[in-house]
């Protein structure tokens, strides 16, 4: 402890420390990368994340070591999304793009319309029961095609479901990736869309262009 | 060495007892407290790899613990406290200068007019110390008009001697 205290007071009781002991920005996003290998290293981190400029805007992307567990829109507020991560899944939340390097590669690729279909794990906890159904359902409506809320209720064997369905489709932690985007109302509504309605026309349209 | 056990137990045991356990996302931790855990480590230890070294220790030691904080923990003040820490076993790491080993306070010794009363300003001034307690406190000229009294180093025999 005196060793401690003789340090502290060497300092002096008026030291200005940000003027004596200037910490360059660099050092800081250096130290962190390295923060978030250890972390990952030692297996402490619950949750990486990394935000992607994309056409529809920034993308917030979530990993745990199951696989991918989120994509947020910009509109959803990402500290509001952090701060729902760290109830649901803990609070050792680091930002680590390496591990989403593979996830913002595949979604690249999506937006500039040479994938069509996803090949990450995806780690579907935030999920559960029927709208986890529903959501596990979603992919097999291909790319470029869409189907109706009413078509999904029926092939999860749900068919008056209609209105659970479309809050699975609303609640649905993965957009893009489990594509939600490509369920419409049977009149050919857009229906709704928690990235904005804007935002699954661009999608809707990407892929009929790219099909 | 406190172990990164003893990190939580005194941040918060009622706390946790409780279930209002920490929610933060880590990130903002170090978003809001990594130049300032930067700082105290390049106070102990200079700006380099060492400080370096102990900023990750602090982060990673406080990431284990993170969980199990109490919601109303201060986490700047609890970050400190454990960038001091880290930034000090790191000296005690070192195995050069003892830094730790010294006392603290003051040394009577060769100070003219002081309780050494064994010394002559003049014998103060040729006196050579033999140690870290030793930096003697005479000026070894008489100070100039307007110039504060302060000690420079790097005018004392033994600084001038090496630089020969």
């Amino acid at each position: 402890m005196s060793t401690e205290s003789t340090i502290s007071r060497s300092l002096g009781p008026d030291v200005d420390d940000a003027a004596l002991f200037p910490v360059r920005d660099a050092d800081l996003a250096r130290l962190h990368r390295r923060l978030a290998e250890q972390a990952t290293d030692h297996g402490l981190a619950d949750v990486a994340y990394r935000i992607l400029d994309t056409p529809i805007g920034e993308l917030m992307l979530a990993t745990t070591d199951r696989g991918l567990v989120r994509v947020a829109f910009a509109g959803e507020d990402f500290d509001t999304v952090l701060a729902t991560l760290a109830e649901r899944l803990g609070p050792r939340i680091l930002a680590d793009p390496r591990r989403l390097d593979a996830a913002a590669k595949e979604l690249e690729e999506y937006f500039a319309g040479t994938r069509t279909a996803f090949d990450l794990r995806l780690d579907l906890s935030l999920s559960t029961g029927f709208r986890r159904e529903v959501q596990g359902w979603l992919p097999h409506i291909g790319y470029g095609h869409t189907a109706s809320y009413k078509q999904v209720a029926a092939q999860v064997g749900r068919p008056n479901a209609v209105r659970a369905v479309g809050t699975a489709c609303a609640t649905n932690p993965l957009p893009i990736v489990v594509p939600c985007h490509r369920v419409l109302r049977s009149d050919g509504g857009l229906g709704g869309y928690l990235g904005g309605l804007a935002t699954k026309r661009m999608l809707l349209d990407l892929e009929q262009a790219a099909a | 060495m406190e172990s990164d056990r003893d990190l939580i137990s005194r941040s918060g045991p009622l706390a946790r007892l409780q279930g209002v356990e920490m929610r933060q996302p880590f990130e903002q931790a170090v978003r809001r407290h990594g130049v300032t855990v930067l700082r105290v480590c390049r106070a102990v230890l200079g700006a380099g790899a060492d400080a370096d070294d102990a900023w990750a220790d602090t982060f990673l030691a406080a990431l284990r613990a993170w969980p199990g904080l109490g919601e109303d923990t201060n986490v700047e003040a609890w970050l400190v406290r454990i960038a001091h820490r880290k930034a000090i076993d790191v000296i005690r790491a070192r195995r050069d200068v003892p830094t730790a080993d010294l006392p603290a306070g003051r040394s009577t010794i060769g100070i003219p007019g002081g309780t050494d009363v064994g010394l002559s300003p003049s014998a103060a001034a040729r006196r050579t110390g033999s140690g870290p307690c030793d930096v003697r406190t005479a000026p070894s000229r008489p100070p100039r008009k307007g110039v504060h009294n302060e000690h420079r180093i790097n005018d004392l025999p033994q600084s001038r001697a090496r630089r020969r």
